[in-house]
């Protein structure tokens, strides 16, 4: 598995504060061929315009969302782009309360602020307000997608180190790959056995003198395993911001399948060849569900044939098919060539960012919403909130909580809650002292309204007229009362005693 | 559910050595003639293979308790292919066979045709009362010498049994016996006190020599219609506020029914929100539990079994929208299919069936348990579903064995099973019927709609002969192994 980019910075920021009392290491010096570019003392090479961002962040806890972690240091990389702006990654100034740029070989550090980020495509881009600190930098220009068993280098800043580190690798494969930054997400990635370490993340990889990825993750149980994000992925973000703001990555809202069993092609009436992959299934999306029926066959997605192993030739790579989806902006429509009912035809789909999967993957920067009545803490069942269980959340929490998050949206469409709520803790009061519940237990009803999302949970309650607020949980029937005036005297006492600034955040 | 701390550790572990306080006296040896061994030979089922077993033999403890029968644990007496006993811990092992078995109860009777084994033999007593606290005496063979552990009562509670749902009265003993909980016999004086069923370092729980003696009575008796089991689920009922709003008076509360099942008998006399707050004239405490006049506060789910039996009926008193009521509660036999995901299922063989190299399986704690860790989440969240006519059991799609009829769907594993040729799968044998009826030159199957694969088809024509070619190329020896 994909072990963070997120979590490899962390481990090095333990080592930042030492570091800047260290004598700076030695860096080994790296072979280059020809075509590599050669980094030289003193000359205008793309080293000078790659960046070092140091970022002091700070992240809510998410079973207790009025607070906050206490702030970390970390370091990541960057590059200098056209625009005087700084190309980095997301996971790299995430949750920042502070980002701080120094160039190459200068002491001086400069203050950053985030102008676009695009979480699901771990990409980042920075201003700097001093207009000096891009004097003498060079914006370095992308290439193409690199061809397998080319060359690249990767430059940055690893494990916190002042100087830069530049590491020579081969690419190995491109294919699609998890981001484990937003943790739900899959994208075209590069891999490359050249040494990605932590602090690298947001660094330039270069071919022949033009950035061809952004360094960005690594597989901790392999050697050597790297990756960076390819151009493709680096220009749609890139066209997505030329409005003012940041859409992410459209989906089309289908699931595919391989269309390589016998049976399965001639009962759908098409011939022995390879292509075409079926839809196995359909995102809980009105328009799709109009459009498309399982076991229309997809031939192509906009001008990429699409094979029975579900991918395409990309740029002469043979990648998913999701490929196709990704190249698209959100909002744009897409011609699909769908074989069905033994005929082919055209239909328009539009391209649409999905976002009804949000808290499945790894949010950021919005802080966490939540709603405190007499000590019951409402938060919305989250991947975030989960893992406040620990490591092994997934052994700590209950199914009930795994299923609502990660399956119920797929199995269960009509069941399912845009924002579904858990009663994450309760703060001791005598009002509460004999609830049976103390905490981490999903809600279903609160006096016998549907909690679909946390609005839900504050009208029912501030809407209640009866003597005791009912809490009904989802698992075992189970169900917990709290007197309704005593709970309404004794909440603005909890808020005092438990330093809550404000009893929600909607 | 089944205890997780108190587990039962290898037969193999008696052959361990520990250190403990022994005694050695006229009464110990008097032991000699009653305390005997038990070695049991069973299937071991690899549930990734189910079709695949292996056989085990387990060393146990029994106790002699009439001319011809031997008391022990139920415990790793299921799938048996032989039994044997032998006497005074060394020796031949002679041919023996159970006489009875109840898995609910976690007893077996052993019996042997040997007139040679019993020779000499002197059957023990079952205590009459259940002893409270004091020193006892835990007795088993080992190394050919009766070991005789000095041991204490800590405590006398209420615990689920190892093998069931169902609760009984267990006697709590401190002694410093290694692997123990095989049915080591625990004595004081020259009286059976219990017969341990689990241990945990060095605590074991022993079953009550007065339990054993009502069901082994019982079932002597004729008749026997086994242990009782509360079906419905309960929360406590402590929160006052719960109280007032189910309008339940302060002086009866009790426990709170949270959910009565519909399958596979339909709960009749209790509903959802009632409040219990008396079982066959004991008060039941807003905990749980009940004081027992003995023993002090045990759980309420011993009330099933508390002199009772399957099909008793059992007033209880409760307060149902305000209203206090008297009922009748008919007591359910307990039973591994009031779960989803049965917890055991003794004495067959695991089912499955393969169809085109689509490995087919029934759900069931013991597959995932063999699991381990690793078992997926997906199959993890029935475990907190009921049954219900509808859907009695999970069927689900364990594993694909490759094969050209199979192609595109050999990654397949762990999805459950709702259709196959449009026909709703309730149990494993609906699938047989499906299969006959293919939809037109394919078999369709439909799986719940999640992140695998929802639809799957097969070809009809090619279907049998694929079936055998798997079989042979995957060394297996039936395609099927279904439940009567």
């Amino acid at each position: 598995m994909l072990k963070t980019a997120r979590a490899l910075e962390l481990a090095a920021a333990i080592f930042v504060p030492m570091l800047g009392l260290a004598a700076p290491k030695p860096q080994e010096s790296v072979k280059l061929d020809a075509g590599d570019t050669l980094p030289s003392p003193g000359a205008t090479e793309p080293e000078r315009s790659v960046i070092s961002i140091i970022t002091f962040s700070q992240t809510p806890v998410w079973d207790a969302p009025w607070r906050f972690e206490r702030v970390q240091r970390s370091s990541g990389s960057g590059f200098v782009i056209r625009g005087r702006r700084i190309m980095t990654n997301a996971h790299v100034i995430s949750w920042g309360r502070q980002i701080l740029v120094r160039r190459m070989g200068d002491p001086r550090l400069y203050n950053a602020r985030v102008r676009f980020v695009g979480h699901d495509c771990d990409l980042a881009l920075l201003e700097v307000g001093d207009p000096n600190f891009f004097e003498g930098l060079e914006p370095l220009e992308f290439g193409e997608l690199p061809e397998e068993r080319t060359n690249v280098v990767t430059y940055g800043y690893p494990a916190g180190g002042e100087q830069l580190s530049y590491t020579r690798g081969v690419v190995s494969r491109i294919e699609m790959q998890p981001y484990s930054h937003i943790g739900n997400r899959s994208f075209l990635a590069v891999q490359t056995d050249s040494a990605i370490n932590p602090g690298n993340s947001g660094g330039p990889v270069l071919r022949d003198g033009k950035v061809v990825g952004v360094a960005f993750q690594a597989i901790t149980q392999l050697e050597n395993t790297g990756f960076f994000i390819p151009t493709p992925i680096i220009e749609h973000f890139m066209k997505d911001i030329e409005d003012g703001k940041y859409d992410g990555f459209p989906e089309l809202g289908l699931f595919l399948a391989s269309m390589q069993n016998p049976a399965y092609r001639r009962l759908l009436g098409l011939s022995d060849d390879a292509r075409g992959a079926r839809i196995d299934g359909l995102f809980p999306i009105p328009e799709v569900r109009e459009k498309l029926r399982v076991d229309d066959v997809i031939l192509r997605i906009g001008p990429y044939d699409v094979a029975s192993d579900q991918t395409i030739i990309y740029q002469g790579h043979r990648v998913h098919a999701g490929v196709a989806t990704d190249l698209a902006q959100s909002g744009e429509h897409m011609d699909i060539a769908i074989w069905r009912d033994g005929h082919e035809q055209t239909v328009e789909l539009p391209a649409r960012v999905f976002s009804d999967d949000r808290t499945e993957g790894n949010q950021y920067d919005v802080l966490p919403r939540y709603y405190v009545h007499a000590g019951l803490i409402f938060v919305p069942l989250s991947l975030d909130y989960l893992k406040t269980f620990g490591r092994n959340w997934t052994s700590v929490a209950g199914p009930d909580l795994i299923y609502e998050l990660k399956l119920r949206h797929w199995e269960d469409p009509e069941h399912w809650r845009p924002e579904a709520v858990v009663l994450a803790g309760v703060l001791s009061h005598a009002v509460n002292a004999n609830l049976l519940t103390s905490g981490r237990s999903l809600v279903d009803r609160i006096n016998g309204i549907r909690i679909e999302r946390l609005e839900d949970a504050v009208s029912a309650i501030e809407g209640c007229t009866n003597a005791q607020h009912v809490i009904e949980f989802i698992s075992g029937n189970r169900f917990d009362c709290l007197d309704r005036a005593a709970a309404a005297a004794a909440h603005e006492e909890i808020l005092k005693n438990y330093s809550i600034p404000s009893d929600r955040r909607l | 559910m089944r205890g997780i701390l108190f587990i039962p550790l290898a037969a193999t572990a008696l052959a361990l050595a520990g250190g403990c306080a022994r005694e050695w006296s006229g009464a110990g040896r008097a032991w000699e003639k009653s305390v005997v061994s038990i070695r049991a030979t069973r299937y071991k089922y690899d549930y990734s293979q189910p079709w695949v077993r292996e056989t085990m033999n387990t060393d146990k403890v029994g106790v002699v308790i009439d001319g011809d029968t031997i008391l022990t644990t139920a415990d790793h007496l299921a799938d048996r292919t032989l039994v044997t006993v032998r006497r005074e811990g060394r020796g031949k092992w002679w041919p023996a066979e159970v006489k009875w078995i109840d898995y609910h109860a976690n007893l077996a009777l052993v019996g042997s045709k040997e007139a040679g084994f019993w020779r000499g033999l002197a059957p023990a007593r079952l205590a009459t009362t259940v002893p409270e606290s004091g020193e006892v005496t835990v007795r088993r063979w080992r190394d050919g010498r009766l070991e005789d552990a000095k041991g204490e009562i800590t405590d006398v509670r209420s615990r689920r049994s190892q093998l069931s749902h169902t609760h009984q009265l267990a006697l709590e003993v401190k002694a410093d016996v290694d692997g123990s909980g095989w049915g080591e016999v625990v004595t004081r004086g020259n009286e059976i006190v219990g017969i341990a069923a689990s241990a945990y370092e060095k605590s074991l729980n022993a079953i009550t020599a007065t339990f054993a003696s009502q069901v082994i009575a019982a079932a002597r008796g004729g008749g026997y219609r086994g242990l009782g089991l509360f079906t419905f689920e309960w929360q406590p009922g402590r929160n006052p506020d719960t109280l007032a709003y189910l309008r339940a008076p302060a002086t009866d509360s009790g426990i709170v029914v949270t959910r009565v099942p519909e399958y596979p008998e339909p709960e009749k006399a209790l509903r959802p929100h009632d409040v219990i707050f008396e079982i066959d004239g004991l008060r039941v405490s807003p905990e749980g539990d009940y004081r027992d006049p003995r023993f002090g506060f045990l759980s309420v789910e011993f009330l099933a079994d508390r002199g009772r039996w399957a099909g008793d009926t059992l007033p209880m008193k409760i307060v149902r929208g305000g209203e206090t009521m008297a009922i009748d509660y008919r007591l359910p036999a307990a039973s591994y299919d009031v779960d989803l995901v049965p917890m055991e299922s003794f004495d067959r063989a695991p089912e499955y069936l393969i169809v085109g190299g689509l490995v087919f399986q029934p759900l069931t704690e013991p597959l995932m348990r063999s699991m381990g860790r690793s078992a997926p989440i997906r199959l993890a969240c029935y475990r907190d579903d009921l049954p219900t006519a509808e859907r009695p059991s999970v069927v689900f799609l364990s594993q694909v064995l490759p094969d050209p009829i199979n192609i595109d769907y050999h990654d397949l594993r762990f999805q459950p099973l709702l259709r196959v040729n449009g026909r709703t799968i309730r149990v494993l044998k609906d699938i047989v019927d499906a299969v006959a009826s293919p939809m037109g030159q394919v078999h369709l199957f439909e799986f719940t709609q999640g992140l695998g694969l929802n639809r799957i088809v097969l070809d009809a024509a090619t279907l049998p002969s694929a079936d055998g070619r798997i079989l042979k190329r995957y060394g297996i020896p039936s395609a099927a192994q279904l439940a009567p």
